[in-house]
């Protein structure tokens, strides 16, 4: 998450807290939901122990 | 060898077998280069030459040659555990980058930008939690 998003973010949030009344509106963007990023972080823990076995069978390149 | 000094020396050695993976790449042309900030760990799993930097041809000769040594092991490491080679490789750049990222050198995130390490590395949103 860039710095704007973050700041968005923390804008939206104050905006937010200051309104007396609720709007709900739609989003301008669609929502991405990133499928890849979780299935990769469930392959690479999955890696863990194979990784570091890497690591000492070659420790002169890694 | 003295009792006192073999006991002193078995204490090293203990201690060094439970510090785990040593805390730099054991190749002192690379460490000299990513403590000066000339090369640094990315997040594909291989080093690189840090934007800017000008390091001299023999560290980029062994870092070619390193990089080469590091994709055989990862295609390997792929095939045995049925994964693809990027993704072990990036498995992998989750050690990595702590492991030879000292304080003052730097490292390239998953969105290809340098980055300096001042108050410590922060890794790939996919990596487990070190």
């Amino acid at each position: 998450m860039g710095p704007t998003r973050i700041w968005t973010a923390v804008a939206a949030v104050a905006v937010a807290a200051c309104a007396p009344t609720i709007k709900v509106q739609a989003p301008d963007k669609p929502i991405e939901i990133n499928l890849n990023v979780n299935i990769r972080q469930e392959v690479i823990v999955k890696l863990e122990r194979e990784v570091l076995e890497t690591l000492r069978q070659n420790p002169s390149i890694f | 060898m003295p009792p006192r000094s073999f006991l002193l020396a078995a204490i090293a050695a203990a201690t060094l077998a439970a510090a785990g993976p040593a805390a730099a790449i054991e190749d002192p042309v690379l460490n000299a280069a990513i403590n000066s900030g000339r090369v640094g760990e990315q997040a594909d799993g291989y080093l690189g030459v840090v934007d800017g930097a000008s390091p001299a041809a023999d560290v980029r000769a062994r870092l070619s040659q390193v990089n080469l040594q590091r994709r055989e092991a990862y295609i390997a490491m792929a095939q045995r555990t049925g994964v693809t080679v990027d993704e072990f490789s990036r498995a992998t750049a989750c050690k990595l980058l702590t492991k030879n990222t000292p304080s003052g050198a730097s490292w390239r995130d998953e969105n290809g930008s340098w980055r300096r390490n001042t108050s410590g590395v922060t890794l790939p949103a996919y990596c487990p939690p070190a």
